[in-house]
Parts: C-alpha cells; structure tokens; sequence
C-alpha cells in the first residue's frame, strides 16, 4: 500500500469517516511515516483555518433587512396568487376526481351499448316445424288453398336465393329452368 | 393564532404545526417559519457566494421557491434539510449560470470572516495571511469540489449527506474531498510550513 492511499484515509479521518480498523491502519503507518505524519499536520492546520474562515460576523441590520424583503415578497401579488391556489387545491382535486369519474362512466357505458347493439336478436319463438304444422293444419283438405300457399312458399324461396350472398340460382328453377339451363352448359355458353 | 398554528405545550408554534397551516396557504405561518431559518440559510449560501447581495437575493428566492413547492415537502423529511438542499441547489445553479467563480468580491463591512487568536502577534500574522490565501484558495477550487468542500469542511455535513444533497455518492465525495484538501495543501505549503514551524 502506498502513502497515495493513506493520504486518502488522512483525509476520510479528518471527516470522521474512517472505521476503526481502518484507523488502526492508518495510526501504524503514520508511527513509521514521517510524510504523512508532516501531510497530516498541514491539513489539520488548514481544517482549523477553515474552520475560522467560516465564522461569519453578519450585521443584526442586515438580517433586519433581509426579514423585510422576505415578508414583502411573501405579501405581494404573486405570493397572493400562490396562496389562493395552494387554498384551492384541495377542491381542485375533487373537482378532477368528479370529473374523471364521470368520463369513466361515459366510456363504459359507450362500450356496453356499442357491444350490445352487436349481439344477434332473439330467435323466433315459434319454430318453423310448428308455424308450418300450423299453416297445413289450416289448409287441411282446400286444394286452392294448398296450392297458393305452395305458390308462396316457392316465392318467398326464389326471392330468399337471389338476395344471397351467393346463391346457387338454380335450386330456385323449375323443371324447364334447369333443361334450359343444361343446354346453354351444352352449348358452351357462359352462365 | 394558536389555533392556525397548532401550538405546543410550551404556547411556542410548533414546526409540524406551521407547516401544515403554510401546506393549506397560510402565508402568516410560513413567514414564522422563514423566521426560524432565514439566518442559516442566508449563512449557508454566503460561504459559498461570499457575496452579501447575491445571497441575500438567493434567500428570498429559496424561501419563495419553497412556499410554492410546498405541497410538494413530505412530512417525513425536516422542513430544514428540505428548504437547506433547495438552498444549495440554487445556490450552485446559480454559480454554474452566472459563472461567478472568478473574480469575486470579498466580504464587505457588514459582513466579514473574523479570524481566530494567534499564538503570538507573529504567529497572528502569519495565520491572517494564510486564512486569506485559504479564503482565496477554496474559492478558486472547480465547483464540484468547492461544495463539497464547504459542505464537509464548514458546514459539517458528513459524506453522506453531502452526497444526498450534491446528488452523487459518498465515494465521490470522499474523493473529491481528499482532491480538495491536496490542492489546497499544494498551493499553501509555504504558508502552512511557516505556521507549523509556529506551532508546537
């Protein structure tokens, strides 16, 4: 170890911050080292002088003076205007609070009416078998009336394929349709 | 008053009493509290301006930068340590800003270093002519180790809590102060010789 390094822990000792092993080194060292027994002399005297450096003779009439400027400044305008907003602070806080509050419950109530808007209707509550089994239970034996309802029935299908999204047409032709349609295939026409 | 102030026992206002009437506004309050500390507030930036003007200014900011921060003191930390780092901190910004390092003013009438007894009126003399060049020499040290030089060495902070209010670790400080104490040691040896030879 060199005197590099205990003119460090001279230092830190001066400090009061040296542990006691450290300082049980360093008074070893300081027995056998007369440059660092002389480094230490001359900074325990500049600690002193230091020390004086700091005692500072300050006139009571400028501290006066200081008092004044201090309590003017803390009376004037600006200092007002801190005041009041330091006053009001509590109840700004509340106010944002109200506020944030209610805009949550705004966004939330956005979000369900949005995703409730999305869900599917109920189904029909009568199923299509019964309101079918109902229909033929009416028309029982009138073969005109039979044969409307079928008239209908076909209707409804042929207007149900061709709003599809992608309808197979043909499922909604008669007999003569579809040999038409053979025979266009036949010939080589486009469909 | 006492009621604002939440008074002690004693019919003294207590510091956590004032604090928390300045916390909701109460200039009355804070401006007791400035009263308590202005002093050594005042001192603590002069050892480091060695200006009586610039630190006067810079007391009254510190204290007006405080009332407008207060909301933002914990309780847990003293109201001392707290306005003391605000202190500093303006203070060294304000060295930094100013780039008032060199050529600075000396102290004037109203406030001036006394210096402490000699051993002889020789011995006087030569003490006197090392405390200015001290005074000289501390002043023209790099400002990272000037304050840490005036924290430790005047104003009796250990090396943690110089750390704590220069912002940099303990280590650094124990450096920077074996660093300071090394120039200084360098730059008046002629003079600490002449007082060693003085004293016994």
């Amino acid at each position: 170890m060199t005197c590099r390094k205990y003119e460090r822990w001279i230092s830190d000792n001066m400090d009061g911050q040296l542990s006691d092993r450290k300082k049980a080194t360093l008074s070893g060292h300081l027995e056998d080292c007369a440059s660092c027994r002389s480094y230490e002399k001359s900074l325990k005297i500049l600690q002193d002088e230091a020390g004086k450096l700091l005692q500072l003779n300050v006139q009571p009439e400028f501290m006066k003076a200081l008092s004044k400027r201090l309590e003017e400044s803390l009376y004037s305008k600006p200092a007002a205007r801190v005041a009041k907003t330091i006053r009001h602070a509590g109840r700004w806080k509340w106010a944002w609070v109200g506020a944030a509050v209610l805009v949550f419950a705004l966004v939330a109530g956005g979000i369900i009416f949005f995703f409730m808007s999305k869900t599917s209707p109920d189904p029909w509550p009568v199923s299509y078998e019964d309101s079918l089994a109902q229909i033929l239970g009416e028309i029982g034996e009138d073969t005109g009336l039979a044969e409307s309802f079928n008239q209908v029935l076909q209707a409804s299908i042929g207007e149900a394929l061709l709003q599809a999204e992608s309808p197979t047409f043909w499922e909604g032709l008669d007999e003569e349709g579809v040999e038409l349609m053979e025979l266009d295939i036949a010939n080589g026409r486009e469909i | 008053m006492n009621r604002i102030m939440g008074a002690s026992n004693e019919g003294t206002p207590s510091e956590t009493g004032l604090l928390a009437a300045a916390r909701n506004g109460s200039r009355e309050a804070f401006s007791i509290l400035a009263r308590l500390y202005q002093e050594r507030i005042f001192r603590t930036i002069l050892r480091f301006t060695r200006n009586p003007e610039d630190a006067r200014d810079l007391t009254q900011e510190t204290f007006m930068a405080a009332f407008r921060s207060l909301r933002s003191f914990r309780q847990g930390a003293g109201f001392y340590t707290w306005i003391y780092r605000i202190a500093v901190n303006s203070t060294l910004n304000f060295l930094k800003k100013k780039g008032r390092e060199k050529n600075r003013t000396e102290f004037r009438e109203d406030v001036d270093s006394i210096s402490g007894p000699g051993s002889s009126p020789e011995g006087e003399s030569i003490r006197s002519e090392l405390g200015r060049r001290l005074a000289e020499a501390v002043r023209d040290l790099p400002l990272p180790f000037r304050s840490s030089f005036i924290l430790v060495v005047q104003e009796g902070k250990s090396h943690a809590d110089a750390a704590g209010i220069l912002g940099c670790s303990e280590n650094t400080i124990s450096w920077r102060m074996h660093k300071a104490r090394k120039v200084l040691q360098g730059k008046l040896k002629p003079y600490l010789d002449e007082v060693r030879h003085d004293v016994p």
